[in-house]
């Protein structure tokens, strides 16, 4: 129950950050937005930018341009809260509602975020605690040269280094762009795709995740195909990650094998292993908790450095290109769903933290 | 006013925080990866000021279209002399210039964001931590939204709203945005350093807030502002290129700069080139190592708590 | 009486930035059975050094134990800690730096042992000193889940049924108006029927149950506890045997690598003060692996943690060794085990572990191996393991409720759930105790345990040890700057300056007659008042001069740039902790040497 309320104290507080990230995408949707569209009407040179334009209405009608700027913004809020964002046009041949979009390209950031996530959390825990232990001996230093590498590396020229490293070590291995297999198409896998009136999107059912749906339904060609797409994007990812990983677990385990509480775990008489786990890796990973926020910001950064480098049709994807392509919709879709996404992390995060630490009064 | 140029010549303030910079560097020395660090960093330092002023038309690549294609270094299994020690990348540029040039105007551009960031973001946070109230408030709230949204999500939705995708874009989104970090370490640290009794002792000898804040708040938080200038130095050379690299190199397709030399490697084929985008990535991977090794050198230096 | 502990010539260092600091430098202690030492000293004189160097705590880069000896009932402790490893030689081949793992591992394991189980310590600072993201009373029950489980697994597998007293306890609980009796009746019959005082409230609030289907509820409840998790803790016990068999196997081996002369020196009684009583190696037996062995599971370095005294009487011992030698077609351990049963012990937990045939009990390495494996794994699976200690964690934790009451904590069923940091002071360093009690150790270093504490609370604490002193048969080895508590506790007093022992006396001599001249300052500069009568607003008496930088300690005696009566010997001669009078020792050329030096 003081959980419950805790995290109820907690949205409120959000309120205002969400409110402020709303003010910066009205920024960007409607101060840059409409003007991008009068101005396919009327160019300066013309000089004749008037709003009363007959072929300006609708855009004026669409974003009440004839009305002060705060009543635009309660239009705009009421617009997002309604599940109206706009009007995305690129990424996707012939656009779409932003909406919309966000439910084709989330699932597949998700998925990638995911599993780097999960693979960076199994694989760093247990090395950064054998590096704690094993301070200064030879286990410790090649992780923390690797540590350093993987958070000193850019994403995207990992990415690509990766994928020379696949091509001539892998035989057979191909530049792999994309999502959507090429073993996979409308007509043989019904499950996978939506029909956007006339265009196919892949929007894999019911988990999202293709490579899931494809075991799922057994079509165990389309998840090679998938597995060997996500292998890559996954890895680089990963890597990024694991270094903040591995440096933060080490960190704070030498932190905590220093506090008199260990001391007398170990003047208790417990074997190493409960010392180990009970008394300094608890205490080293609860700090680690409020970290994570900073953690998801860097994995969503090199999500869309990522995605952009093998083309994979997630969120990150359809920023670059609606920002290439002067997509106002695109690009305040993008920047909102990443916000909201990064918060709700934080929030989990923090009360994550607050119901493992008894220190903090919920 | 007499007194105060008094106050400013006086040198022996400035001769003491000297000594204390020569016992950090000497602290630094001692360990290994910082000094390895240091020295990468300061050869680094060289290739800037060797570009700067011995290289004529250091901020334009030199294209040869005339090239044959892409000629690997000459270390490189079948590699010519022709392609020199790094080899040249599209469209016939030598990538041994190239990388030299870019790193210099990574440096310029980086260092010069990070520093403004820091200046900017140590004034506001010493003002925010200091007087507190509203616009601590504002403050805190408003680098909340900025801490809210993924840094290069937010650059991309900051270039879209000016419009350009150039060089100089880049440099505009991160003048705007590099500086909350700053504010909120600055804030964090002032908040404590002002309850310290070398603050009641200048209040009680009656110097005024704005002295009090330049002269006693704001030196005595720098230590973590030195670390975290160190490591955005990499991190911000890295923002560069990656802005660069996803296309943000509208404008200048022959400005040498590190991503978009990757990105003129990605666009043309890098799967059979691959030195063209090894060569500047390896350059752009050691100094990133290397301000990290250097900035983990000074922390540890500088906080002994943090002594890892 | 017996020494428990015996440090020789210790000598502690650190490794700092400017050189290396020796903290404790040849010290020499004993401490009897249930005897209460002193150790005092100004803060810098090595005597918190001394403690965790006793119970190898040290921080181990900047810290080590440069040399010396432990003895802890008859065990050298610091055999195969990384100092010896390095000193000693390969037995088989040339001498070679041993790769430490190995050895140190073991000795690890065996320190881990000997904490808590045969000595434990009460540090300065309670707060920072508990583990402030569990429960208080699961910290304590740690120490009785992991080092006294074969007593708890026993406690829970020979748990009887309910009884009628204990349900009329119950009944009185329901049948009580007032919460606070009802509080009190419900947490007695939880400590006796070992049931969680959660089940049994919801029990009794769930109103409108008729009595007779409560109590049916709470015998359903009972029986289900009793039965569940039996096979798991016959496991858990028969692993603990195992160990116990094992650790003892490569203490064995340890002391002998660390000893050189394996035989001779264990029953030397000069170089093993546990040897008194039994007879001299010559005369028992040519074969000096079985006494070894035989030694061992004599004096208990095992699992009898309590009785430090032999176990078999000494005149019959020869007789019953070489019978046993003899008769034994199993081998030693064949002949350990018979001695043990021939002997009639009757101590619990000896009497547990050898009631099973040996060939059962361990079969092979290989067994005992995959059965340690198998428990880790199953351990290392938070849920499972979590549902596997449940009950020992249950049983454990009635333990840590009657701890709670033996060191004075109110309502210690709810302080069991509190969290270190709702505690007060005195109230965290009382759950220190209580950890410290929990392991029933043989002997207990409390090192300045008043010190972070208010006055008030000072005293309290003070009131429960010097209670504690005449409940419990551990001894104490009671450190601190404080000569007043050292008067009220202690039967022994060592005085510590700069790393060395000066003085070593009973308490009433050492406060009647003080013989060190740094014992006479710090006797002065406390009780001057009282005794001297001095003026009102007189400035007191203090040892002039400071403490000396360890780094560059004064030549000859430590103390003579303080020491008022200091000669030339003083400043060149380092003066030796000889003996005078019956019982008492002193480091100072004021004092020449009485014959012969002091006993060990």
């Amino acid at each position: 129950m003081r959980l419950i309320l805790y995290i109820v104290r907690r949205l409120l507080i959000l309120i205002p950050t969400l409110l402020g990230v709303t003010i910066i995408t009205f920024t960007l949707s409607h101060a840059f937005g409409p003007n991008l569209a009068i101005a396919v009407y009327c160019t300066p040179k013309l000089g004749a930018c008037d709003i009363n334009n007959p072929f300006l209405q609708p855009i004026v009608q669409q974003f009440h341009l004839r009305d002060p700027i705060p009543v635009q913004y309660v239009f705009y809020m009421q617009g997002l809260l309604t599940g109206d964002w706009g009007f995305t046009t690129s990424a996707i041949k012939g656009g779409m509602p932003v909406t919309q979009a966000i439910s084709i390209f989330f699932p597949q950031t998700v998925e990638l975020a995911i599993t780097a996530t999960v693979f960076a959390t199994l694989v760093g825990i247990p090395t950064g605690t054998v590096s704690a232990l094993r301070k200064d001996k030879l286990p410790d230093h090649a992780t923390r040269i690797f540590a350093l590498i993987g958070y000193s590396i850019p994403f995207f020229w990992l990415a690509l280094l990766l994928q020379i490293l696949a091509i001539s070590l892998v035989p057979g291995w191909e530049i792999t762009g994309g999502y959507s297999p090429s073993s996979i198409s409308p007509s043989t896998e019904p499950w996978a795709f939506v029909n956007l009136g006339g265009t196919y999107q892949l929007f894999s059912q019911p988990t999202h995740f293709l490579v899931l749906d494809a075991a799922l339904h057994g079509s165990w060609a389309v998840f090679l195909d998938a597995l060997k797409h996500l292998v890559l994007p996954t890895a680089t990812l990963t890597i990024g990650i694991l270094g903040v990983v591995l440096r933060m677990v080490r960190s704070g385990m030498v932190d905590s094998m220093n506090q008199d509480y260990v001391r007398t775990a170990w003047a208790k008489g417990l074997p190493d292993w409960v010392v180990t786990r009970t008394h300094i890796r608890r205490n080293a990973l609860l700090p680690a908790a409020t970290v994570i926020g900073l953690l998801f910001a860097g994995l969503l950064g090199g999500v869309v450095l990522v995605e952009d480098v093998f083309a994979w049709p997630g969120i990150g994807y359809w920023a670059t290109q609606a920002v290439l392509q002067f997509d106002a919709g695109g690009v305040m879709g993008t920047t909102l769903i990443f916000a909201i996404f990064l918060v709700l992390i934080n929030l989990a995060a923090d009360v994550i933290y607050a119901y493992l630490d008894p220190r903090i009064s919920l | 006013m007499h007194r105060g140029a008094k106050a400013w010549l006086d040198t022996s303030g400035w001769r003491r925080r000297l000594k204390e910079y020569a016992l950090i560097l000497r602290l630094l020395m001692k360990s290994p990866p910082a000094a390895v660090g240091l020295i990468i960093v300061l050869i680094y330092l060289g290739i800037v000021i060797y570009d700067q002023f011995w290289v004529p038309n250091n901020d334009v690549m030199i294209a040869n279209f005339s090239a044959t294609g892409p000629d690997p270094p000459f270390w490189w299994p079948g590699g010519k002399a022709a392609g020199g020690w790094m080899g040249t990348t599209f469209p016939g540029i030598d990538l041994a210039d190239a990388v030299l040039k870019a790193v210099r105007i990574d440096l310029i551009y980086s260092t010069f964001v990070v520093l403004t960031g820091a200046l900017v973001g140590s004034l506001i946070g010493v003002v925010a931590g200091f007087r507190g109230g509203l616009f601590d408030e504002a403050l805190m709230r408003g680098t909340d939204v900025t801490y809210s949204i993924p840094f290069l999500v937010f650059a991309i939705a900051v270039a879209f709203a000016l419009q350009k995708r150039d060089f100089l874009t880049i440099n505009m989104i991160l003048l705007i945005l590099w500086w909350p970090p700053y504010a909120r370490l600055v804030r964090a640290q002032s908040l404590s350093v002002k309850e310290l009794k070398f603050v009641e002792a200048a209040r009680a000898a009656g110097a005024s807030d704005a002295r009090i804040m330049l002269r006693h708040v704001l030196p005595n938080t720098l230590a973590p502002v030195f670390v975290q200038i160190s490591l955005d130095l990499g991190v911000v050379t890295q923002i560069f290129a990656a802005l660069e690299f996803i296309g943000f190199n509208a404008g200048n397709l022959f400005l040498p700069e590190l991503g978009n030399l990757i990105n003129i490697g990605w666009t043309w084929g890098f799967e059979s080139h691959p030195w063209t985008i090894l060569m500047p990535g390896i350059a752009l991977l050691i100094f990133t190592v290397s301000v990290n090794l250097l900035g983990d050198g000074l922390r540890d230096v500088l906080d002994p708590r943090a002594r890892r | 009486m017996e020494p428990i502990l015996v440090v020789r010539g210790l000598k502690t260092e650190f490794l700092t930035s400017r050189g290396l600091l020796r903290a404790v430098d040849d010290v020499d202690l004993q401490i009897r059975k249930g005897e209460v030492l002193g150790l005092v000293g100004e803060s810098g004189s090595g005597k918190t050094v001394t403690a965790l160097s006793i119970m190898y705590l040290l921080q181990q880069p900047p810290g080590r134990i440069a040399g010396g000896e432990i003895w802890f009932r008859g065990l050298n402790l610091l055999a195969g800690s990384d100092e010896d490893i390095r000193v000693v030689p390969r037995t088989v081949g040339p001498p070679k730096f041993l790769p430490a793992d190995d050895l140190l591992k073991q000795h690890r394991a065996r320190m881990n042992r000997v904490r808590g189980h045969g000595m434990s310590m009460i540090f300065q600072e309670p707060m920072s000193s508990l583990n402030p993201v569990l429960r208080v009373g699961y910290q304590v029950a740690e120490v009785l889940m992991f080092q006294r489980r074969q007593e708890i697994c026993d406690r829970l597998l020979s748990r009887r049924d309910l009884t009628d007293a204990d349900l009329g306890l119950f009944r009185q609980a329901v049948a009580s108006g007032e919460a606070s009796e009802r509080e009190r009746l419900v947490a007695e019959f939880c400590v006796r029927s070992g049931l969680r005082p959660e089940k049994i409230h919801a029990l009794i609030d769930a109103s409108g149950l008729p009595i007779d289907e409560r109590i049916a509820r709470v015998r359903r409840l009972a029986v289900r506890r009793r039965r569940g998790g039996g096979w798991w803790l016959r496991f858990l016990k028969r692993l603990d045997a195992m160990e116990e068999i094992h650790f003892t196997r490569e203490w064995e081996r340890l002391s002998r690598l660390s000893l050189g002369q394996p035989a001779v020196d264990l029953f030397d009684p000069k170089k093993n003060p546990r040897a008194k009583g039994l007879p001299p190696l010559a005369t028992v037996s040519p074969q000096p692996d079985a006494l070894r062995l035989y030694f061992h599971a004599a004096v208990g370095s095992g699992g009898d943690r309590r009785k430090g005294d032999l176990l078999v009487p000494s005149e019959d011992l020869r007789a019953r060794v070489e019978a046993h030698l003899r008769d034994s077609a199993s081998g030693v351990f064949g002949a350990i085990f018979g001695i043990v049963k021939s002997v009639g012990i009757t101590e619990d937990a000896i009497e547990l572990r050898y009631r099973e045939p040996a060939t059962d009990l361990f079969r092979t390495e290989t067994e005992l191996w995959s059965r340690r494996l198998l428990y880790r794994i199953a351990t290392s699976i938070p849920v499972l393991r979590s549902v596997l200690a449940r009950p020992i964690e249950e049983e454990a934790r009635r333990h840590v409720v009657e701890l709670f009451r033996l060191v004075r904590i109110p309502e210690p069923t709810k302080i069991y759930d509190e969290y270190p940091h709702e505690l007060s002071g005195g109230m965290q360093q009382r759950v220190m105790i209580a950890m410290a009690l929990a392991g029933e150790p043989a002997l207990m270093i409390a090192d300045e345990p008043t010190t972070a504490l208010d006055v008030t609370t000072q005293a309290q604490i003070l009131w429960l040890l010097k209670d504690l002193r005449t409940r419990i048969d551990s001894a104490i080895l009671y450190i601190t700057h404080d000569l007043a508590v050292i008067a009220e506790l202690s039967d022994r007093v060592a005085v510590m300056y700069a790393g060395k022992i000066v003085e070593a006396a009973p308490v009433a001599d050492l406060f009647a007659n003080p013989l060190h001249p740094y014992t006479q300052g710090l006797l002065q500069s406390i009780v001057s008042t009282e005794s001297q009568g001095l003026e009102p607003g007189a400035p007191l008496p203090t040892i002039p001069g400071v403490v000396p930088d360890l780094l560059a300690p004064p030549s000859g005696c430590r103390f003579h740039p303080r020491c008022k009566f200091a000669f030339d010997r003083c400043r060149v001669e380092e003066p030796k902790l000889l003996a005078h009078g019956p019982n008492r020792r002193v480091a100072c050329h004021l004092y020449p040497e009485e014959g012969a030096s002091a006993a060990a």
